[in-house]
């Protein structure tokens, strides 16, 4: 079986990817969801989400049990004239996506609510916008388990 | 005129049977030199593979042109988005397809 934070991370996979008009949601940003992407997207891969599980703090332990705060950076892009205003949306349905379960099945304690998010905009031969939004995952595992 | 001779040859360097293109304008059809390189687009860790179109023209050719006028190159429908005047008798027109 995979450790808690594999698990973890597949939830979050699984969970970004419900993003679609037809599952309720202003945007289908789930049909193109990437972890730890290593290319730039390409503009069959847009709208598109990455996300990354870059930091893992230890912040209390009791009675061998520790408590773990995982750092996930989630960045959206999307392109076209309207870029602006679906990050915008897209923005939204990711707390959407994220509020419907906050413990991921059970797996975390809480996910607490970002307490920001970032958007950028570039223009190129399109007009290409992106987000950042951090959110940090709370669980906990046993001695020596991540 | 000094000088007249630069713009007489310059219109050499746009022939679309060498080096040019041509382009349709509002305003009728011009030759330009155009390019289209690969240009990534990168802020806050978010990489998106782009290009960066670009025609240089003669500025004689785009009196009255302003930005957001299209430009048809290839067949293709841009949008200028910038143009820079090098004072020289030439310009570049950055080109977006937004």
């Amino acid at each position: 079986m995979a450790n808690k934070r594999q698990q973890i991370m597949d939830a979050v996979k699984a969970r970004l990817q419900n993003i679609t008009v037809a599952n309720g949601y202003m945007t289908n940003l789930g049909n193109n969801v990437y972890e730890w992407k290593e290319t730039a997207f390409a503009e069959n891969e847009m709208p598109g989400i990455d996300y990354r599980d870059a930091l893992c703090e230890r912040f209390s332990s009791v009675l061998n049990r520790f408590r773990w705060r995982l750092s996930v950076g989630i960045e959206i892009a999307t392109q076209n004239s309207t870029a602006v205003s679906d990050v915008r949306k897209m923005i939204a349905d990711v707390y959407k996506v994220i509020g419907t379960d906050d413990t991921w099945g059970g797996l975390a304690i809480t996910t607490e609510q970002p307490e920001s998010d970032e958007m950028r905009v570039m223009k190129e031969e399109r007009f290409i916008a992106g987000a950042l939004i951090g959110m940090f995952i709370i669980y906990e595992t046993s001695l020596w388990e991540n | 005129m000094p000088g007249d001779y630069i713009q007489k040859d310059l219109a050499a360097f746009f022939n679309p049977q060498d080096m040019g293109s041509a382009a349709t304008l509002a305003s009728g059809t011009i030759n330009v030199l155009f390019t289209s390189g690969y240009a990534a687009a990168a802020s806050l860790g978010i990489e998106v593979e782009s290009a960066r179109p670009t025609a240089i023209v003669m500025t004689k050719d785009i009196t009255g042109v302003k930005h957001r006028d299209q430009i048809t190159i290839n067949s293709v429908v841009y949008y200028i988005a910038e143009i820079h005047n090098d004072g020289l008798g030439l310009a570049t027109l950055v080109l977006s397809k937004d």
